[in-house]
């Protein structure tokens, strides 16, 4: 029974049409991204290597040649076994450089212009059969189903509807990129029926023709001659030639270099595919020997390639043929659409536009020329394809014509592998192996072909002559071919020198170079640009891929930086990539340099693309690279999560490192300012940090900054960074450090504020005694007012009353003075002269009972004039005057000597106390370190006076010894407005008694 | 830590044991043997889960 014709027409318009709608769901976004980009969708894309041959040749094969047909497939595995060492480094060079087909990638290594179109063309003469091979499957399983219609008619007719599907497929409109999510996803669809349609044949050759696996196994035991001749051809040399071939079609064919790469969305879909994709082979496969038992146990009247049609119409199973024809229609116009797809853009970049680009000739509507260009490209290899199949004479099953196709990209694994692994390959030798080895290759496959006659007879005469009588005809074309190729690839790369671009394009592929190449600006602005490209691609497709360019970079177009000019022009080249190819988006961009640039212009991008290859190279490291890369990444690590702001700038003042803590306290991402340069950093940090770095100071400490309208402050240090490859005195740039001080501070402040709060407490109880005294005074003065009758002895009284007064006040004054907070330790400051400091501050220390026990012996030099808070520098000799006592014998003097030494001021305290050990003197000015008994000092008195002093410039020591005593040395810079010379003055000698001392004006004592 | 050599011998162990199955003198033994007709897609099978540990295994992108 057969089908009817329309019916089959009606089905397949109704399949492709359901195609195109999941490819344009998928482009417009009805199908959920997640989806689209899954890497199981990206796996079953991969499917598209299982072709029509497979469908229906897969049974033929098997007939002829046993599992050697499963060498097809077992190639493939063994590519991606080895993914990781080819594969990987293909799709890194792919992403990397645009690479958007096979000629792109050996144009890329092997020299430009030449290459690319030398292997276009040797690909369109390869791929003919195999897409000839599409139309004859098709043909033929309609020609069997309807047993109805010329095959030359059917064959025209379905070549137009694939052609169609092709333009709407991948030429609809232009993408700024070779990428085509629909695509994807239409032809993971279609590998997922192909393989419901095998699975299902198959267990339909099992379940409707033996009934069940049981029969089938009888049957197989009934006839064991079908599976010893499935197993007889392991050994033949067809089963090692099959592996090579197929591991080289794995990647080289165009369309699978398309799917793999190219349409690569995510390069950790690569990963799953490793071993997805050949899961899907074997899935694939496996149904193929039930389908061949089958035919043989109904003894089907068909060709072996189509017992699958012919079981299904012998069972009278329409459904089951419809179904099959669909799996086999959609392994052809998958392989049909994805390979043209990628010829034409192979032709196009380079064929077709380098032609454009070498007479200049703008075009004015430029998009629209390369669409339909691209769109006759596509119908021009469909229409080839369908001559090829109309001249050929196909007398050796579907396999032959897809084996003339993987043994013509067999030719190009030789420099495929040399691009890989070895350095030293030229173009000149590699074209010598190309064309070398497609002359042996046209010389013994296609001529056989074209002149059908002459195929067999020539061939075993050939081979009889060689010796190798019983060989193949594929094993010995491989061979030829192959060892033509290598031979004069090597040949020719070692008798020739590579050029510059080639050697840099070498280290590139052998993973032995990081740097990129589009680092450096060719133009001195955008416009210049422009002009440029309207030279060839028009003024309005010039002014659109500058324009897109700027957009998407985030560059100013006024902007001439050179830094910003480098990243506008890598955006604006990966762009033309996309629409052009990159040989000629380079040749378009790069072809009037007129600005150059140093190499270190870009370091910022240098480096980040550095980083970028080393971390997609780890896969690659081994040994002490892979050790020195972790190393690297330590350091990164330690650099990132560093709690103080690390930002290093480029000798242009790019910044090239900003961390963590840095994006904390600025609140600039790290993106956004290492897109910048130091001074168009946001406000304040663009002026803080580009002044700082402009200036001579390697330190700043206390820079005060408006942030939000909060003052912050913070210490910031710098430092040159040396160029680790120059050992003269040029710099690679600055690493600065922020440490953001503010919390530090106001703890500080609150420290400073306790700790005069406590001696507050400490001094309360001599303030009451201090107030006692001259209240009883001021109580007797008045009782003795009463028995006054002199005017002169009441005057006298009440001068005594007002200066017992006054006294009281002073003391009230400062410890009101002293109690106060201050916002910071060394601000409001003024011109001060220590001396009133130290009068002050030993008035509040006798207030003290161990102070009003002591001794002073005072002699400063006069002025000692600073530039202090004076209540801060008041606490300081409180505090050091009040260890002093609290440690001095009371029949020692406590000595206080101020002088000005160099333009600064000295104040030596020195008690003649217990000695402090040398261990203890090295702690003595940490906070919470005493000397004294628990419970009777806090710790925090000279962790205070170091802060105080600190934060005022100066500085504090101290020293102990037995001979000496105890000498804390406080230095202070002299204010330079002192204009008395300093002369030697004995202030005072003030006693614990105050019946015995004398002491100057404003003390208040009385004898 | 995890070294890339580990990750390079466990591709190597793999591709030997693929050539051992299917592209060596053991091919033909087993193949003289008679065994039934899906025992190569086992072995295929095999080598395909193996490739898939490894990689499911791996953290490396």
């Amino acid at each position: 029974m057969g089908l009817e014709l329309w019916n089959l027409f009606l089905i397949a318009i109704t399949y492709l049409g359901v195609l195109f709608l999941i490819a344009y769901s998928a482009d417009v976004g009805w199908l959920p991204a997640k989806w689209v980009d899954h890497p199981v969708v990206y796996a079953l894309s991969l499917g598209v290597y299982a072709t029509s041959w497979t469908f229906y040749g897969g049974v033929g094969l098997a007939d002829r040649s046993g599992f050697a047909f499963l060498t097809i497939y077992l190639g493939v595995t063994a590519a991606f076994l080895l993914g990781p060492h080819i594969l990987r480094p293909i799709l890194t060079l792919c992403r990397d450089y645009q690479l958007a087909s096979i000629a792109d990638l050996l144009a890329f290594r092997y020299g430009g212009r030449a290459t690319g179109s030398v292997v276009t063309v040797f690909m369109l003469l390869g791929i003919l059969p195999y897409i000839s091979l599409q139309i004859y499957a098709v043909t033929e399983s309609i020609q069997v189903l309807t047993r109805q219609v010329p095959p030359d008619l059917l064959a025209l007719f379905f070549c137009l509807v694939v052609t169609v599907f092709a333009v709407l497929f991948g030429a609809r409109h232009l993408t700024p990129r070779e990428k085509h999510k629909g695509l994807v996803a239409a032809i993971a669809f279609e590998s997922a029926v192909k393989l419901a349609a095998l699975l299902l044949a198959g267990g339909f050759a099992m379940t409707q023709v033996f009934d069940g696996w049981h029969a089938m196994e009888d049957w197989i035991r009934a006839n064991p001659q079908h599976l010893e001749n499935l197993y007889s051809t392991t050994d033949q040399s067809l089963w090692s030639c099959l592996l090579l071939l197929s591991f080289c079609a794995a990647f080289l064919l165009p369309r699978q270099y398309h799917m793999t790469f190219v349409e690569n969305e995510k390069p950790a879909s690569l990963k799953t595919a490793y071993w997805l994709f050949p899961l899907y082979l074997l899935l694939l496969n496996l149904p193929i020997i039930p389908i061949l038992f089958a035919g043989k146990h109904l003894s089907l009247n068909t060709t072996p390639d189509f017992y699958v049609l012919g079981m299904t119409l012998t069972l009278g199973s329409p459904w089951m043929s419809v179904l099959v024809f669909l799996g086999g229609l959609s392994a052809a116009t998958a392989m049909m659409i994805v390979t043209t797809l990628a010829l034409s853009y192979m032709c196009l970049n380079h064929l077709f536009l380098p032609a454009q680009i070498s007479i200049a000739r703008p075009e004015r509507n430029f998009y629209g020329r390369i669409l339909w260009t691209k769109r006759l490209i596509i119908a021009a290899i469909i229409a080839c394809g369908y001559l090829f199949y109309l001249v050929i004479e196909l007398n050796q099953g579907l396999a032959s014509l897809g084996l003339i196709s993987f043994v013509a990209a067999a030719q190009l694994l030789p420099g495929v592998i040399g691009l890989l692994f070895w350095s030293r390959g030229t173009q000149k030798g590699f074209l010598a192996g190309l064309i070398g080895g497609a002359v042996v290759w046209f010389a013994m496959l296609i001529v056989p072909l074209l002149v059908g006659s002459v195929q067999q007879d020539t061939f075993q005469l050939v081979t009889s002559r060689l010796g190798v009588g019983d060989v193949d005809i594929w094993s010995v074309s491989t061979f030829c071919s192959l060892s033509v190729n290598t031979l004069l690839y090597i040949l020719g790369s070692l008798l020739s020198k590579p050029s510059a671009t080639e050697r840099e394009a070498s280290k590139i592929c052998t993973g032995k170079s990081t740097q990129a190449t589009p680092t450096t600006a060719t133009l001195p602005s955008t416009t210049e640009y422009i002009s440029q490209l309207e030279r060839l691609i028009g003024t309005s497709a010039a002014d659109h891929e500058v324009g897109r360019a700027l957009h998407e970079s985030g560059i100013d177009p006024n902007d001439t930086r050179p830094a910003s000019l480098a990243l506008f022009q890598d955006r604006l080249e990966r762009n033309l990539s996309g629409l052009l190819g990159p040989t000629v988006a380079r040749l378009a961009i790069r072809s009037n340099r007129r600005l150059e640039q140093p190499a270190e212009i870009a370091l910022a991008e240098s480096l980040r693309y550095t980083e970028q290859r080393l971390a997609q190279s780890r896969e690659q490291m081994q040994g002490i690279t892979k050790e020195l890369d972790d190393f690297r990444i330590y350091l990164r690590s330690v650099l990132r999560e560093l709690p103080v702001g690390v930002c290093s700038s480029s000798p242009q003042s790019d910044v090239l490192i900003w961390n963590d803590a840095m994006q904390q306290i600025t609140g600039i991402s790290e993106n956004q300012a290492r897109q910048s340069v130091l001074k168009d950093l946001p406000t304040p940090w663009g002026d803080m940090l580009s002044e700082f770095s402009r200036s001579d100071d390697n330190q700043r400490i206390r820079q005060k900054v408006s942030v939000e309208n909060t003052e912050a402050t913070f210490d910031l240090y710098k430092a040159d960074v040396s160029d680790p490859q120059d050992t003269g005195e040029s710099t690679f740039g600055q690493v600065i450090l922020v440490e953001d001080r503010t919390s530090v501070e106001t703890l500080e402040s609150e420290l400073a504020h306790s700790e005069r709060l406590a001696s507050i407490g400490r001094l309360s109880a001599g303030v009451a005694h201090e107030i006692g005294n001259p209240l009883t005074g001021i109580a007797s003065i008045a009782q003795n007012l009463h028995y006054e009758d002199n005017n002169g002895a009441i005057e006298e009284s009440a001068d005594d009353i007002l200066a017992q007064v006054a006294r009281i006040n002073g003391i009230v004054t400062t410890l009101l003075a002293f109690s106060r907070s201050n916002v910071g330790l060394g601000s409001n400051r003024d011109i001060v002269d220590l001396r009133t400091c130290i009068n002050e501050a030993i008035q509040l220390v006798r207030l003290d009972d161990p102070g009003r026990k002591s001794v002073f012996d005072v002699q400063l030099d006069q002025p000692l004039s600073a530039h202090v808070n004076s209540q801060q520098l008041v606490q300081v000799f409180v505090n050091l005057l009040q260890n002093a006592c609290y440690a001095s014998p009371p029949d020692q003097p406590i000595t206080l000597r101020g002088q000005s030494v160099d333009n600064n001021i000295s104040v030596r305290v020195v008690n003649h106390g217990d000695v402090i050990e040398a261990d203890k003197l090295a702690h003595i000015f940490e906070p919470f370190f005493t000397t004294k008994p628990v419970g009777e000092g806090t710790g925090l008195g000279l962790s205070l006076v170091y802060s105080i002093l600190t934060q005022h410039g100066g500085r504090v020591s101290a020293q102990s010894d037995p001979s000496s005593g105890t000498c804390f040395e406080v230095v202070l810079p002299l204010a330079e407005t002192a204009s008395v010379t300093g002369n030697v003055e004995e202030l005072n000698v003030v006693t614990s008694q105050p019946t015995d001392t004398r002491q100057k004006p404003g003390s208040g004592e009385r004898p | 830590m995890k070294y890339g050599n580990d990750r390079n011998d466990l591709t190597l162990l793999l591709l030997i044991l693929a050539a051992f199955l299917f592209h060596s003198p053991f091919t033909r033994w087993w193949s003289d043997l008679n065994p039934p007709w899906y025992a190569v897609y086992v072995l295929w099978l095999v080598i395909i889960v193996l490739i898939a540990l490894k990689h499911l295994r791996s953290e490396d992108p």
